[in-house]
């Protein structure tokens, strides 16, 4: 009796029933995602080629990467589509968002629609969709020639161009940072536009003055959630291209994933483990920037 | 406490049997011999009983029963296409068909995502019981150690192998210690598919063993003629590299510390690239992307509704070609067969046992899958709905029996036979299995530089390229 008294007094108590409650979010988390971290760190220190056991040579995965050509290459392709994709990416959902804030009887089925391409698009049947629509016989082609005759044939996936076909497809997928623009845009007080238009200021200036400050917390809050996404993109740059024509779209996870589960020959789990935690440094020390340039230009009440 | 207790009686049961086998001193128990370690020998120590005769079954199993292995799933992986996903589906489901208490998880990857896939099994001891391989890899695999020593099988009879010529059973052997890790599943010859309808309207001809100048002249006649190109030496095999290096008099193109080619040689194969992309004819990288990811229904060969993203040929494997041609029926297009080109042909030219079938050492049942295998390999039935699609099966009783049968379903049949004894005629034998370094040069030296030399303006010479080439593989094995 006094024993069954004190377990139940024990998991009344508030802190431990928070903990019982969140114990499966804690296991997954030390499952999934601490466990293999603290071990890529270790790998990343060692020569292991999946099959054998590791053995531990230093810092020499560390050296090599900094000599390797692919790596820089692979951070440039990256670098290029995370910083030209999503800034064209947040300002493509601010405009739709702009165009679907005004309430009509359609608006809520416009609203899903333009939602869509962001739950679907980092989907393999798009990817492949996506192949086939940029393919030099293609429907963008022929949709294209019908206003540019030139076009008929153009190469997509070339050396210069191929990375652009992989930045339309992620500025399609505009959807979610849509969607929290549209929430923050209901929550501006319509009084400051009531008292704008009394002072005459026109649509323009009072998206300028009033719109656009008071959304830069949220613009702030999309740019640092889409970069880190962006660095991360790896289903496009794997089915779309892999990494053609001469590695001009090889994404830097791409490269990560051929090193670790290469078609042919040794894994190199220990070379790759390296690659993903300098990628770590990497974007931790972007979305740093993007923090301390927050005093800057984010307003904040 | 209870495992050891079982380690400790399964010892004791091969002492036992390994003592009957000594009494009875017969020669067909002598797999003890051959089996250095303790692994092996309990492997075998079920069926070295004396006189191990066939078991009286409807399919050919061997020795093993495979109705007194209880409820078992095998797991069986392997790469390949929709039809050979389908006839090995077929024939796996024949087999529980007679033996109700086997079922199958059946694991067909494409090539580029197979092995990928296995290393990972491999490495949480998931390996399928029967794994598909191919000849480049057997050492690798052996020397990791995730491949069954079936060499006491052959030997005990479990595995018949005696339909199977001796040469291609030595296919399957790792060079290491001489011992069967593999069996062929059927037989291959590199050969070059091409869109027959197209040529005939052309009104040109292609003529077997091809010189490779015959062969530029030809297909730059017909990018002038209908705008169909040619795709060559992109990826990241060395497939094209040996032919060509066979083509010069060398056997094989790796040898253990690096190419069995010189810069100069390698040169002559880099220059030909530069010429075919100056000429038109032959895919530049940028082309190559637009198709780089493709599929057998999805290559320019049979798929593509322009010229400017069709080509007439493809540098394939005979037994491929059922696959291209039933991918190329929806345009209505029939495809020829013939050797690739290269200057010697009949040196260059080899019979190559396709893929191969092995048991890994992370099977639970390796009798039943032994068991297995000998149906996959002898049964009359299995080579019929296997089609012959991974190639003219190894035993040469189950070729000669299934021809009619399989003739009848796939008319591609007849046709690869007779190119494979076109080829027997005009070849040399095999190089030996590539050493365990070459799937990495394959990766990091062969695709890279290939890529330099297509570009549609290449920044490197033909003999920049061979140095590269040369100087990576060997750097490559020396770090291997």
């Amino acid at each position: 009796m006094e024993k069954k008294k004190s377990l139940r007094h024990f998991m009344g108590q508030e802190k431990v029933a928070g903990y019982v409650f969140s114990l499966p979010f804690i296991i997954g988390f030390a499952l999934f995602l601490m466990i293999p971290m603290v071990l890529s760190l270790y790998y990343s220190f060692c020569k292991y080629d999946i099959q054998n056991a590791p053995t531990f040579v230093g810092l020499r995965n560390y050296v090599n990467i900094f000599q390797d050509e692919v790596f820089w290459k692979a951070l440039k392709v990256t670098c290029y589509y995370a910083l030209i994709g999503t800034p064209l990416k947040v300002i493509f959902a601010l405009i739709i968002a702009l165009i679907l804030c005004r309430d009509t009887k359609a608006t809520g089925l416009y609203r899903a629609t333009y939602y869509l391409p962001s739950i679907i698009g980092g989907s393999v049947a798009i990817a492949i969709l996506w192949r086939r629509m940029f393919e030099s016989t293609g429907i963008i082609n022929a949709f294209l020639s019908l206003f540019f005759p030139g076009m008929s044939n153009f190469n997509w996936f070339s050396e210069s161009s191929a990375i652009w076909v992989l930045i339309i497809l992620t500025v399609w997928q505009f959807g979610s940072s849509m969607l929290i623009f549209l929430s923050a845009l209901k929550q501006i007080n319509k009084e400051l536009y009531e008292a704008a238009m009394v002072d005459g200021a026109n649509k323009w200036k009072q998206f300028w003055r009033i719109t656009l400050p008071l959304l830069t917390p949220t613009i702030f809050f999309n740019l640092v959630q889409q970069t880190i996404n962006s660095f991360l993109a790896f289903t496009q740059s794997k089915l779309i291209t892999n990494g053609d024509p001469k590695n001009s779209t090889l994404f830097y996870t791409l490269y990560v994933y051929n090193k670790a589960f290469p078609t042919q020959g040794k894994s190199q789990m220990g070379y790759a483990s390296a690659l993903a935690w300098i990628m770590l440094i990497i974007v931790s020390t972007v979305t740093a920037l993007l923090f301390l340039s927050r005093n800057k230009w984010v307003y904040e009440d | 406490m209870k495992k050891k207790l079982v380690s400790i009686m399964l010892s004791g049961v091969m002492v036992l049997s390994l003592a009957a086998c000594s009494g009875n001193g017969g020669g067909t128990t002598t797999s003890n011999d051959t089996s250095g370690d303790a692994n092996q020998t309990e492997n075998t120590s079920s069926e070295s009983q004396p006189a191990a005769t066939p078991v009286d079954s409807p399919l050919a199993v061997g020795t093993y029963d495979p109705a007194t292995a209880g409820d078992v799933e095998l797991n069986f992986g392997w790469w390949g296409n929709q039809v050979r996903d389908e006839v090995t589906k077929n024939a796996c489901d024949y087999f529980s068909e007679v033996y109700p208490n086997i079922t199958f998880n059946l694991n067909a990857q494409t090539w580029n995502d197979y092995w990928p896939q296995m290393q990972t099994f491999a490495a949480s001891d998931m390996l399928p019981d029967i794994m598909q391989q191919d000849y480049a890899f057997i050492e690798q695999w052996v020397e990791a150690g995730n491949l069954l020593d079936l060499t006491p099988y052959v030997e005990s009879g479990a595995l018949d192998l005696s339909n199977v010529s001796p040469s291609i059973v030595d296919t399957g052997r790792s060079s290491s210690d001489g011992h069967i890790y593999a069996v062929c599943a059927g037989e291959n010859a590199p050969a070059l598919l091409y869109n027959k309808t197209l040529t005939d309207e052309l009104g040109i001809e292609v003529p077997d063993n091809m010189t490779w100048d015959q062969f530029a002249e030809l297909s730059k006649k017909i990018y002038e003629e209908s705008g169909y190109g040619v795709i060559y030496g992109n990826t990241n095999s060395e497939n094209p590299l040996t032919y060509y290096a066979r083509g010069l008099g060398h056997q094989a193109f790796f040898e253990a510390d690096g190419l069995s080619t010189s810069v100069e040689e390698m040169t002559g194969y880099y220059q030909r690239l530069l010429d075919g992309v100056s000429e038109g004819w032959m895919y530049d990288t940028n082309k190559i992307a637009n198709v780089s990811e493709a599929t057998i229904p999805e290559y320019p060969l049979v798929y593509g509704t322009d010229p400017s993203v069709r080509t007439w040929v493809a540098f394939a494997f005979s037994n491929q070609l059922s696959a291209y041609q039933a991918a190329a029926e929806a345009d209505g297009i029939e495809l020829g067969i013939t050797s690739w080109p290269e200057n010697n042909p009949t040196q260059a030219n080899y019979l190559k046992p396709g893929q191969f079938f092995s048991i890994t050492t992370d099977t639970k049942n390796p009798d039943l899958a032994v068991a297995f295998l000998n149906y996959l390999i002898n049964d009359t039935q299995a080579g019929i709905l296997l089609q012959a699609e991974r190639g003219v099966p190894a035993s040469t009783k189950v070729a000669a029996d299934i021809a009619d049968a399989v003739g009848e379903k796939d008319p591609t049949y007849p046709v690869i036979v007779k190119y494979l004894e076109f080829v027997a005629a005009n070849s040399s034998p095999i190089f030996p299995s590539l050493p365990g370094y070459a799937g990495t040069v394959n990766d990091d030296a062969i695709k890279p530089t290939a890529d330099e030399v297509l570009d549609p303006k290449p920044s490197i010479s033909a003999e920049e390229a061979a140095t590269k080439l040369v100087d990576s593989a060997s750097k490559i094995a020396a770090d291997y």
